[in-house]
């Protein structure tokens, strides 16, 4: 018997060796490439190279929005004055000595150091005047408000500036002072060919500064976008040599290379590999572990100046009463918040302020439910809402003073608490603070309160509550708060309750107004601390915002290459971080 | 020696239901310039033995006994290498679906070329392109269409494109398996007298399969009626026509009035056709016969001889 | 001719869609909720410069304004500034656009042409082992989820293995040497592609594989194959010449078809990769809402869709002479 498929064609008995030939050319070929560009991770010369989660959106310095610009052209443009690494108090940089108040003609002196542009010319009171001169002239957003009250700027000579106040200002030092400083020549220039175009300010921030003119411990020297940005160090540079604060100042490093990498885990691996000494941002706790196993990688823990807070609409009800929002602060466990949803990587907030904000932050705020139990809270926070005539259909504890599920609650005019929801941003923009709502819905639901907590994308979630102020409640954070404390005036004053405003609780309340004001024109330091901590706890007794947690920043560098790394509030990638930064 | 010789040959397919017998001993004869012609009804196993004789079974079907002598070679021995450089140049086909025959994104003129080329590596493509060219001439399509693509062409110059190509390499056999039946009935008629033209000015053996008797009766000197994998009866025309032997034939010949008449379409007979997975011990067509006996469907029937050449697998003849 | 009357009509359509494109962006990026100004402005900021900034992106206009400054800004090319960068957005998608463009053709390119031919392997070996690995491995390649995907690639070959780099386009070793030439540059670029291209050719040439095999299949059974065998022809030529054609033109549409869905993963490539391209610029952008610069991207996809297809149909005229005549 024989098979027809013997005959038939459609199964060719022999092999094609084509398809085996590309796999073995794929694999050589990768090999080969592979091979070739096994690049020594530690380059010959001393360059740091820099993980940034982004790339750098624009050089320059008036334009800046985002964090990865400011990064790097912190350390390029130079304000004059700096916060040192221990205290945290502004001393001079830029500046030769502290400013001078003279308080009848509420005027500042300040003198500034011999110093040179990056381009060899002098840096003189001149560049320091035109840089004033010119955010108020044009009105530079984001700067403008820390100008505004300056009357008038003079030079008397090439080393003094002294700038005439309108009024008294208590920000003019940490932020008038602090405002980096551009080159007049430069500038002018720019200026001459924006004043010709019809909106001469939007010509002057889209500008694209190639070779910024600075002043900083480095310049740029080559920008490949998408690729990389590299600084060099800046020959001219004012602190060389100098000792500042007891530092002695290089830089000593050549340059630094700053590279992108758009997620964590790339940044994390290129770490771990070698491709980059340091990654310029907060490590997440799931990566903590396996770094501090690794022995080629330092990690450092410190402090940010960052709040991170539940805040209620205060224009309308449920949250218009001071008393459900102190029963609220009386159940949040902020303890647990730390513990476990940040895994101990926080610090626990009282106030408004971080704690680590030492000056200023104010010790003697109410502390609601602290050191209290699950039980203990709901007891308490029962006693406060009966207190004020909530009441309930079934309370959260009974006759016998027992706790136990509450419901029904009712507001103490009798109508039943309608649902509201806490706003939060989605887990993949930030997981604590989503867990943090969805704790937060959970713990109020014990006292019979019908919470539902609800992750938005931010940028919705920001046009709820600050444009439209559609909302009930909600949980944000700054990751980045100044060291003055003026935001505490921003954040709660009523004339900031708009659309757009800083005062997003729509909180109101004359006698802190009064305060706040008061605080804001005070010259005097120690009486400026006076009115922040009244202020703190007028806030702290009243809770439009709940503050939840002051996370820790965790980040690593490699050990190998370099030494010298400055720890501060704020993390080490700090400006004296790269003026004293040694290979190793 | 007959040029094609065809002996005990059973064919079937693996399918789903069972090994499918398509064809059962069939044997027959053809002599080198005659023309043979199978008739039966759709599934009889006449296009079966066609792609059998091309070495063309589909990858599921398979040659179970038998001996296919092409000019005394036996076709089912030869590798597929040797297989391969005899088709076409030795014995080509029709296609039964001449509409999709061509392959659409080629130009017709070099698909005829390829075949040529193919199997005559000392031709260079100029030449076969004239060769293509007096083919054309030949079965009557117009020059400038060599470029054409198929989908260019109309139904009629399709088929004459296709037996252009059968005879491109002047093959001994020509293999028509329904070569007409998608055309309209009067490039019907024209097509069936240019082949039969073709076959006497090149003394082609033909092997013609249809559905139709009338136009096998008009194409071929012998002829063989199939019915269900057997060949049934099998003679030279006259004899066939005129003294059908077996039932089948005369049922399929009694819906034709005369020879050269008016044709129609078969009439269909009543009844089914049997199961070819598990076929009947007896006569297959008995359940169908109109007068069978009682042993027709226990006992298979023999041949028998109705007269010199003429022989019809019946036990009532 | 009627190639030419042909492309012409499918232009006209094209322009068309482009335009119902341009307004529908206009519109979804005004209604989708996300205001730019919030996300720029930081607590030192007042109210005050808070407006400063929404009269500067020109978002203090009414919304039918904002539309005929887009129309304007389009027409005349220059699509307005990015809200972040503050560069011309033209500057910015001229100086991505290549990057995407060669990462997001070789891809194409090389998937379509390892899908077909292993396509056209698998479908001749149909049922076999070969026929087995080769589907089994292109649904499994199809399906895998590719940021995923990204970084399995970046482990293993560029963190334990050490042979490629984590991400980029380029390394600065090679680009700051001044000694190093184009050829050296290059290479240094075609070296930080092949993780990228790898992902995104692992991710689609399985689609190409499958569709061809089954296009093979179906085109195996055509009479005209039938007829290429009988008359003599060997195997190879059948295959390549007779049904390889054929059975590519389904996959030459496909290819238009899914270029639309692989941006999505052009994009997440982009990102894991860092790779300096248009895909990287849309997520960015939108995630900040820049407005001028997410609508750019977004138009410069539809525009590259649009005009791939149009190819693609021209190629397929090309291809198939039933379409061309």
């Amino acid at each position: 018997m024989r098979k027809g498929n013997a005959m038939s064609v459609m199964n060719p008995s022999r092999k094609r060796p084509c398809s085996r030939w590309v796999v073995i050319l794929a694999c050589a070929a990768m090999l080969i490439t592979g091979s070739l560009f096994t690049v020594s991770p530690a380059s010959a010369s001393n360059l740091l190279k820099m993980g940034l989660l982004q790339e750098p959106k624009t050089l320059n310095v008036w334009r800046a929005s985002d964090r990865w610009s400011r990064k790097v052209l912190g350390l390029m443009y130079q304000p004059l004055y700096v916060r040192d690494p221990e205290t945290l108090k502004l001393i001079p940089w830029l500046a030769a000595g502290p400013p001078l108040f003279d308080e009848k003609t509420l005027s500042y002196t300040v003198k500034i150091r011999p110093a040179k542009w990056s381009d060899g010319t002098e840096l003189t009171s001149e560049d320091v005047a035109f840089t004033g001169r010119f955010i108020n002239k044009f009105k530079v957003p984001r700067y403008r408000s820390k100008w505004r009250f300056i009357k008038k700027i003079e030079t008397p000579d090439k080393q003094t500036v002294i700038f005439f106040l309108k009024e008294p200002k208590a920000i003019f030092v940490s932020r008038s002072l602090t405002t980096p400083i551009v080159q007049k020549k430069e500038w002018t220039a720019l200026i001459e060919a924006a004043r010709k175009t019809k909106k001469p300010l939007k010509k002057l921030l889209n500008e694209k500064i190639k070779r910024p003119v600075s002043s900083g411990p480095f310049v740029l020297k080559e920008w490949r976008q998408g690729a990389y940005l590299y600084l060099q160090k800046n020959e001219h540079f004012f602190g060389t040599g100098k000792k500042i604060q007891g530092r002695l100042l290089g830089p000593y490093i050549d340059g630094i290379i700053f590279k992108i990498f758009g997620t964590s885990d790339a940044s994390i691996l290129a770490l771990k590999k070698g491709s980059i000494d340091m990654f310029w941002w907060g490590i997440q706790p799931g990566y903590i572990e396996d770094l501090r196993a690794n022995p080629d990688i330092a990690l450092f823990q410190n402090e940010k100046s960052a709040l991170y807070y539940m805040g209620f609409n205060v224009r309308k009800a449920p949250f218009n009463d001071a008393n459900l929002r102190r029963a609220i602060a009386t159940l949040v466990d902020e303890d647990f918040i730390i513990n476990r949803i940040l895994q101990g990587y926080g610090i626990r907030m009282y106030s408004i302020v971080p704690p680590g904000n030492a000056f200023w932050y104010c010790p003697d705020v109410p502390r609601y439910g602290e050191g209290l139990d699950r039980e203990g809270r709901i007891k308490k926070a029962f006693g406060i809402l009966s207190d004020a005539g909530y009441s309930w259909d079934a309370p959260p504890v009974d006759g016998s003073g027992k706790v136990v599920k509450g419901e029904g609650i009712k507001l103490p005019d009798g109508s039943p608490m309608e649902k509201f929801t806490i706003l939060t941003p989605p887990a993949d923009y930030d997981p604590h603070r989503a867990m943090c709502g969805m704790m937060m819905q959970e713990w109020l639901r014990m006292v019979g309160m019908p919470a539902y907590s609800k992750p938005m994308a931010f940028g919705a979630l920001l046009q709820q509550v600050k444009l439209r102020h559609e909302f009930d409640a909600f949980i944000l954070g700054y990751g980045n708060l100044s060291l003055d404390p003026d935001y505490l005036r921003n954040f709660f004053i009523s004339t900031n309750d708009k659309r757009r405003g800083w005062n997003m609780s729509g909180y109101n309340n004359p006698h802190f107004d009064k305060i706040a004001n008061r605080s804001a024109s005070e010259m005097d330091r120690e009486k400026r601390r006076k009115l922040i901590w009244e202020m703190q706890k007028i806030i702290i007794g009243d809770v439009p915002y709940i503050p939840l947690y002051d996370p820790k920043l965790i980040e690593a560098v490699r050990k190998g290459r370099f030494t010298g790394w400055v720890q501060m509030l704020g993390g080490v990638g700090n400006i004296w971080t790269f003026c004293q930064l040694k290979p190793r | 020696m007959a040029l094609l010789e065809v002996d005990n040959l059973s064919i079937g397919y693996n399918t789903k239901k069972g090994y499918l017998k398509a064809v059962e001993k069939v044997s027959f004869d053809l002599e080198a310039g005659a023309s043979l012609g199978f008739v039966g009804e759709s599934g009889c196993g006449k296009t079966t033995i066609g792609m059998a004789l091309m070495g063309l079974l589909p990858p599921n079907g398979s040659v179970k006994e038998g001996r296919i002598l092409f000019e005394g070679k036996n076709t089912l021995e030869m590798t597929d290498e040797e297989l391969r450089k005899i088709r076409w140049r030795e014995m080509a086909m029709i296609f039964q679906a001449a509409m999709n025959a061509l392959n659409p994104v080629q130009r017709v003129g070099n698909q005829i070329a390829e075949a040529i080329l193919v199997h005559d590596p000392s031709v260079e493509k100029d030449q076969a392109m004239d060769q293509v060219e007096n083919l054309f001439r030949l079965v009557g399509i117009p020059l400038d269409r060599l470029r054409d693509y198929p989908h260019q062409y109309s139904g009629g110059m399709k088929q004459r494109a296709v037996i252009a190509m059968a005879l491109a390499c002047r093959p001994k056999l020509i293999i028509a398996d329904e070569p007409t039946t998608a055309l309209d009935v009067i490039v019907q008629d024209q097509i069936l007298g240019e082949i039969k033209e073709l076959q006497k000015e090149f003394d082609l053996s033909i092997i013609f399969i249809s559905h139709d008797i009338s136009i096998v009766a008009h194409m071929c000197d012998h002829i063989g009626v199939m019915y269900a994998g057997q060949l049934v009866e099998c003679g030279p025309r006259e004899g066939v026509f005129e003294s059908p032997a077996h039932p089948y034939t005369k049922a399929l010949l009694s819906s034709f009035p005369t020879v050269t008449g008016k044709r129609s379409d078969l009439i269909p007979i009543p009844g089914e056709t049997p199961n070819l997975v598990v076929p009947p011990h007896g006569c297959r067509f008995c359940d169908r016969c109109s007068g069978p006996e009682a042993s027709c469907s226990t006992e298979p029937p023999q041949w028998v001889e109705i007269a010199p050449g003429h022989r019809a697998l019946c036990c009532r003849c | 001719m009627e190639l030419r009357k042909y492309i012409t009509k499918r232009i006209i359509q094209i322009i068309i869609i482009f335009f119902v494109i341009l307004t529908v962006l206009f519109l979804l990026f005004r209604l989708a909720p996300g205001d730019p100004v919030s996300m720029m402005v930081d607590p030192d900021m007042t109210q005050e410069d808070a407006e400063m900034l929404i009269v500067q992106l020109g978002l203090e206009q009414p919304l039918g304004m904002q539309y005929l400054i887009y129309l304007k800004n389009f027409f005349t090319g220059h699509f307005g500034f990015s809200f972040h960068y503050g560069d011309p957005v033209v500057d910015i998608i001229w100086d991505r656009l290549p990057n995407t463009v060669l990462l997001f053709t070789t891809s194409i390119i090389l998937s379509a042409l390892v899908g077909v031919f292993l396509g056209k392997i698998a479908s001749w070996h149909k049922g076999k082992k070969v026929d087995s690995i080769m589907t089994i491995g292109a649904l499994v390649t199809h399906t895998v989820f590719l940021p995923w995907l990204a970084l399995i690639l970046i482990w293993i070959f560029a963190y334990k293995f050490g042979w490629f780099p984590i991400n980029g386009m380029i390394s600065e070793e090679v680009w700051l040497d001044p000694e190093a030439g184009f050829i050296s540059r290059a290479l240094d670029v075609m070296y930080h592609m092949v993780l990228p291209l790898s992902t995104l050719f692992l991710i689609h040439f399985g689609a190409y594989l499958l569709i061809m095999r089954s296009s093979m299949l179906e085109t195996l059974k055509e009479d005209y194959i039938l007829t290429a065998r009988a008359k003599g022809l060997e195997e190879k030529v059948i295959r390549d010449h007779h049904a390889a054609p054929n059975a590519a033109l389904p996959v030459v549409t496909s290819v238009g078809l899914s270029l639309a869905f692989s941006i999505n993963g052009g994009a997440l490539t982009e990102t894991v990769f860092t790779w300096p391209g248009i895909g990287r610029e849309l997520v960015s952008s939108v995630s900040q809402n820049d407005y001028p610069l997410a609508q750019a991207c977004f138009l410069m996809i539809a525009g590259v869709v649009l005009i791939s297809n149009l190819v693609v149909d021209v190629l397929y005229a090309y291809l198939d002479p039933r379409i061309r005549y």
